[in-house]
């Protein structure tokens, strides 16, 4: 080879520039393990703290609720502040690209999903969320949003299922402790009827069913054939949705199970037109699975 | 001049009919997109584009970050191997090119009606959590070939694509944890180290990556005697560059063909990693189009960093920078020269708007001394692009381009193009393209500058 001195400075230029950023990156990376040591440290002491209070004989909800007042203790004194800290992680490494780094639905990649028309990732600070198992307006429960997380939104979401469990689990805990900033409700205040009995699938169940897609007006955005057309309506930001074609399965972005259907009917899909039907069930919820029975037939199911 | 076919007319009818017939509201979607049950617009911008979760995703070996095969339903498992249980979810079709163009303002002036220029097969996806696989064929159609003498033709071709490769995830082996796998807390967030190993673009990492355009390479055209007329249009900063240049084989090469690093895909080996915002890259390519042997036994070794930034505010970008040294990889007469060629790519992505470009040096030593005196041996290329989704289903391009070439002082000369294209996206997947490449600077014989206009009409049809 016959590199020139400009040559070889410039090379030399290069790898410095390579250098420190190596050096930044590592520096970085101490910080975070020392932050990470000094929080796994107050994990190892809390629990010693458990055992010695045992010992005494104290009590320990008392013991607990004073560390929870010692600075910088109460996050570690709760049990599932690992499995937060875990769902950071991986937030941090694949939701963040869509759903912000704030959980603001304005990751780097949001814009381009839909760019003028529905659906954009969830701006979980804003506290509305369409797939729920719970009534329209509340919050979801930690299960709807790990249901999410694990089947993912069909043509949007990837299913993050090989997470596995518990890493899906923490990062619904992440969301909800860092973004949405509320307690979860634990239980729904809507009364699901089982699928067994007189509830399961019959020709007349699904013909009932399509007399009440009339009276309950769901041909109305849907279409009478259930393919809904072009009907342009608006989300809860202003942009631009149509109803779904009820004869496509791949278009349902909630689960196209016979218990995804029902739930949706109940519950509705926030920040979207689709209202929940839970009050319209009231006392006959078992009637909501004639109009899955219908909606399934549609689909040749 | 006027070319028109049956197959031609086909085509042409074919581009107005299949918008039509599909239903505006499908998601129509080649392989990964299948695979996952989601729309083309997820990882890329818009096709071929990628935006940071496609970026992450190719990142990976072709899996959703941190999932590690995350559609086993539509997978058999036979130990730690994985086939596909259909061939749709690893199979998918590209033809992009022009289908109409309109030359003015040089000589000659001309108007042509063609086929789209390139069809592309791909087969993608992956063995194992940790070997994954992209195999590309081709067939172009009117592609300029280097002969020897400064001379070059057409050729119609069929084979290996621009890459063709296996990539193997060492973070397992290395680290003693899959890549981007969060099950331990501690150590660095690292994706990676990935080995690709066959033909490939290392420039798929830059921040500037040759093979993802909008603006699709306008083929350029040679006479029945072998001399050019004029050069494809195709990104400066990825430019030959210089003026009566050989590859290593004894080939003319082509001034504005993408070589080295920016090469569309040569063969050669690749190893990169992330660690935070940091990407690292090193390889060593064969040799530019030096196939899988090299006559010179000389390899061409890179490296490339990149940090990436942002990542609320729909805001991210990169900025990257790249030296590369080609050992005895080119020819003035008859003698094997060094290539040196190193720069610098940022991209901006805000909103809807996506900004990126690329500024590439290149010098040249060991030149012959009887040849010194009358070549240039250093050259600048610079490329600058400007992407805007002005509608769901509009794209508005801007791109500049300049060349400050080398070669030999009687042949070279600078080039400086203007490019706005509109594209019309059908569905996701399938888009028509109009657009004027003006060449801002002197218009001349010089087959980098004997145009004032290029108008063109295209297809980018991906399946």
């Amino acid at each position: 080879m016959h590199f020139s001195n400009k040559k070889i400075g410039q090379t030399g230029l290069f790898i410095f520039v390579i250098t420190l950023s190596i050096a930044t990156q590592v520096r970085s990376q101490e910080m975070d393990h020392s932050t990470m040591n000094m929080e796994k440290s107050e994990v190892k002491e809390d629990k010693s703290v458990d055992h010695s209070s045992m010992d005494m004989g104290t009590d320990m909800t008392k013991e607990k609720g004073d560390m929870k007042n010692m600075p910088g203790m109460g996050k570690m004194n709760d049990p599932d502040a690992m499995a937060v800290m875990r769902g950071k992680m991986i937030f941090q490494m694949s939701c963040f690209l869509c759903h912000g780094a704030k959980g603001e639905g304005d990751g780097p990649a949001a814009r381009f999903i839909g760019p003028y028309s529905h659906p954009r990732p969830n701006n979980f600070t804003m506290g509305i969320f369409k797939f729920r198992s719970t009534e329209s307006g509340d919050l979801p429960m930690l299960k709807d949003l790990m249901r999410t997380i694990r089947e993912g939104i069909p043509g949007y979401m990837p299913s993050f299922r090989n997470v596995g469990e518990e890493g899906i689990k923490s990062v619904a805990m992440y969301i909800a402790k860092e973004f949405i900033q509320e307690e979860l409700p634990t239980t729904t205040t809507i009364k699901y009827a089982k699928h067994v009995g007189p509830y399961t699938y019959s020709a007349k169940s699904a013909w009932r069913g399509g007399l009440l897609f009339k009276i309950m007006k769901c041909s109305e955005c849907h279409g009478d054939d259930g393919k809904a057309g072009r009907m342009d309506l608006k989300d809860e930001r202003k942009l631009m949705i149509h109803p779904i074609d009820l004869t496509r399965q791949e278009t349902f972005g909630n689960g196209t199970s016979h218990e995804d259907i029902y739930r949706t009917i109940m519950t509705g899909l926030d920040g979207t037109p689709m209202p929940g039907y839970n009050d319209s069930f009231l006392g006959e919820e078992g009637s909501a699975w004639d109009l899955v029975h219908y909606i399934l037939s549609l689909q040749g199911r | 001049m006027l070319k028109l076919s049956q197959v031609t007319v086909f085509f042409l009818i074919l581009g107005v009919l299949i918008p039509l017939f599909f239903p505006a509201s499908a998601k129509a979607i080649p392989a990964f997109a299948r695979k996952y049950d989601m729309s083309c617009t997820s990882c890329h911008t818009k096709p071929p584009r990628l935006n940071a979760f496609g970026e992450a995703f190719h990142m990976a070996g072709y899996q959703i970050p941190q999932t590690k095969e995350g559609e086993l339903r539509k997978k058999r498992q036979i130990g730690r191997i994985y086939s596909e249980k259909e061939l749709l979810n690893i199979f998918a079709l590209r033809a992009t090119g022009n289908f109409a163009e309109s030359v003015s303002g040089g000589n000659p002036v001309e108007t042509n009606l063609a086929l789209p220029r390139e069809i592309e097969l791909y087969f993608g996806g992956t063995f194992t959590d940790d070997i994954s696989y992209f195999f590309n064929f081709s067939n172009e159609i009117d592609t300029i070939e280097g002969i020897e003498n400064n001379l070059f033709e057409e050729k119609t071709a069929f084979g290996l694509g621009k890459e063709f490769f296996l990539m193997f995830d060492l973070g397992p082996a290395i680290l003693r944890k899959p890549s981007g796998n969060m099950s331990s807390m501690s150590g660095p967030m690292m994706m990676g180290p990935m080995i690709m190993v066959g033909k490939v673009d290392p420039s798929t990492n830059f921040s500037y990556s040759t093979n993802r355009q909008f603006v699709i390479n306008s083929p350029g055209r040679v006479d029945k005697n072998g001399n050019i007329q004029r050069f494809t249009l195709a990104p400066y900063a990825f430019a030959a560059k210089f003026f009566g240049l050989q590859t290593g084989e004894g080939k003319s090469l082509e001034v504005t063909r993408s070589v080295l690093y920016n090469s569309a895909g040569d063969f050669g080996l690749d190893v990169h990693a992330m660690m935070g915002r940091f990407m690292f890259q090193a390889g060593l390519m064969q040799g530019i189009e030096a196939g899988t042997t090299d006559i010179n036994e000389k390899k061409d070794p890179y490296l490339m960093a990149r940090m990436n930034f942002g990542g609320t505010n729909y805001f991210s970008g990169s900025v990257s920078g790249l030296v590369n040294w080609g050992n005895d990889t080119a020819m003035v007469g008859n003698q094997l020269i060094d290539w040196f060629r190193y720069g610098f790519a940022g991209n901006v992505k805000y909103e809807l708007l996506d900004i990126y470009g690329a500024i590439i040096w290149d010098e040249l030593s060991g030149l012959p001394s009887s040849i010194a005196e009358n070549f240039d041996d250093s050259a600048m290329g610079l490329t600058i692009e400007g992407d805007l989704i002005i509608t769901d289903q509009h794209l508005l391009s801007l791109r500049y381009d300049q060349m400050e070439a080398g070669g030999f002082l009687s042949q070279k000369a600078d080039g400086k193009t203007l490019t706005l294209q509109v594209r019309k996206y059908y569905r996701d997947n399938f888009a028509l393209y109009f657009r004027d490449t003006v060449n801002v600077g002197t218009v001349s014989d010089n087959p980098l500058q004997n145009f004032r206009h290029l108008i063109a009409m295209g297809i980018d049809f991906d399946f």
